[in-house]
């Protein structure tokens, strides 16, 4: 046996989302995902390992912008250092990749399957008080 | 594999104890359990005890209260199933041989977290970046009304019917009936779902004695087969997943069926895991008791309440006897059982010859469910 060293560090959740996770390029802010090398299989958020087929063969693929909204909720009742009411919800982008993420917009105008497209937001606070980067979705303009 | 029955249960209200330390929390339960068994505290084999968020080593503390350590102990963590995943673990115990007695705990103290939703896993991605249980709960339930056009106040139903049993069970923390123009007038929590449509957490314990069926008669002339115990964990998805469906209990469900040598027709009486109003929706269909999207005519019906064809929840369930994460699964088994034994008053299913429990945890980005822990019991 070969010695197992621990995997590359990817920064994980807890520092919210760093340049690891965010591409900027000329059509706007996109999020970067991964893209398995042997079964194609793209995953969101990042882990370093393929949960289709356990290759560590993967590479950064940069994921599309515009997906659908599948449901969504307003959340009323969270721990600290949340600030109530936020909102969140799963948006689907093509090749089977399901995103959690907080949406932007007046959440009276969202309905089930409509478009949204990504956008750079600030949500919530840090433990010291400063605000948190994120992303959020917001309908597409029609 | 030797079959195996319950022979002795015990159960403390769940309540909000801030002052009373977990091991105490335990022993009362305990006590009543090994004198319904009409066991002795030396004829136990072993303990599994299950606890979710009660800290290290739950079993030593509250035996060590009775003065019954040294047995071995094993405790279990898996979320919401912990309790149930206990029973699993004591009902392999006596079946392989190992053991002929052996004692079941599910044991919790949620007031020390001071309120507000169960605390998560804060490592897990969507846990980080906001998410909350109401939350995840909710946003299935939205999707669901969508696609099969159940409205906010067929939803709000489901505490009505929770509350008209609960008035039925003093073990129930929330025994006052209801309407669903009060469950509507409470205070949001996760859009749609308002404070009555949530479960309230607490904290408790619940105690179940196991023993071999051979021996069962020994002890008591009720024992209670355990005609099935099934535990699967949920598969992780990181695409589409359609959420108006429970996957993982969809699976179990058929699995357990199958290990009984049952359908759902055959079952009398039901407790499963309504931890908010719309799960005990789509767990009528996941255990076959409807077909998917005729929940609500099931509800509406009254053939899942007291006096119906298939009662699900008798005690009231979580949303009115609150869910101390861990007890959930085996306070179930209690409830089951003595409705089996006949023992549960006013809301006692007439001639309940076969019962199920469900409890289910989760938390966790890319499952639908952790884990999903399913039993049945037959008299």
């Amino acid at each position: 046996m070969t010695a197992l060293n621990p995997p590359t560090l990817i920064p994980g959740a807890n520092p919210g989302l760093s340049k690891e996770f965010l591409h900027t390029g000329r059509e706007g802010m996109a999020l970067v995902g991964q893209r398995c090398a042997h079964c194609k299989t793209v995953l969101f958020p990042k882990t370093g390992i393929c949960p289709s087929c356990q290759s560590e063969d993967l590479s950064d693929e940069v994921l599309p912008r515009q997906g659908t909204l599948y449901s969504w909720s307003v959340v009323h009742a969270a721990p600290k250092p949340w600030v109530t009411p936020y909102v969140i919800g799963y948006v689907d982008l093509p090749e089977n990749v399901r995103v959690f993420t907080h949406i932007g917009g007046d959440p009276e105008q969202l309905r089930i399957d409509m478009p949204v497209v990504l956008e750079a937001a600030d949500v919530g606070f840090t433990k010291e008080g400063a605000p948190r980067p994120f992303f959020q979705f917001v309908p597409a303009a029609a | 594999m030797r079959n195996v029955s319950i022979i002795g249960t015990g159960l403390l209200k769940f309540g909000k104890y801030p002052d009373i330390a977990l091991a105490d929390l335990g022993w009362p339960a305990v006590k009543q359990a090994i004198s319904d068994a009409g066991i002795q505290p030396g004829d136990i084999d072993a303990l599994f005890c299950g606890t979710g968020l009660g800290g290290p080593m739950p079993g030593q503390r509250i035996l060590g209260r009775l003065g019954m350590a040294g047995i071995p102990i094993i405790n279990v963590e898996n979320a919401c199933s912990s309790g149930s995943s206990a029973l699993n673990l004591g009902q392999m115990a006596i079946a392989s041989g190992r053991h002929d007695i052996v004692m079941v705990i599910g044991v919790e103290k949620l007031t020390k977290f001071n309120g507000g939703p169960i605390p998560l896993e804060k490592e897990d991605w969507e846990v980080n970046n906001g998410l909350v249980m109401p939350a995840l709960y909710a946003m299935r339930a939205r999707r669901y009304m969508h696609e099969f056009g159940l409205t906010k106040e067929q939803l709000a139903s489901v505490v009505v019917k929770s509350r008209r049993h609960a008035a039925l069970n003093p073990d129930a923390q929330l025994q006052a009936e209801t309407t669903v123009e009060e469950v509507l007038g409470s205070r949001m929590i996760a859009d749609p779902f308002t404070l009555y449509q949530c479960c309230p957490t607490g904290d408790g314990a619940a105690v179940l004695i196991l023993c071999a069926e051979e021996l069962a008669r020994k002890y008591t002339d009720k024992p209670v087969r355990v005609a099935a115990s099934h535990i699967v964990s949920g598969e992780f998805v990181g695409g589409f997943r359609d959420m108006t469906s429970p996957d993982i209990t969809v699976r179990c469900a058929q699995q357990t069926y199958e290990e009984a040598g049952i359908g759902p027709e055959d079952v009398d009486v039901a407790e499963v895991h309504d931890a908010f109003t719309s799960a005990e929706l789509m767990y009528y269909e996941a255990f076959g008791f409807c077909e998917r999207g005729e929940a609500i005519r099931l509800l509406e019906s009254g053939d899942s309440s007291l006096g119906g064809k298939i009662p699900v929840n008798p005690s009231g369930g979580l949303l009115s006897k609150g869910h101390p994460v861990a007890v959930t699964g085996a306070a179930q088994v209690v409830e089951v059982v003595r409705q089996l034994q006949g023992r549960c008053g006013k809301r006692q299913v007439e001639g309940a010859k076969v019962g199920l429990t469900h409890a289910t945890g989760g938390g966790i980005s890319g499952f639908d469910h952790g884990v999903c822990a399913i039993h049945i019991f037959t008299v």
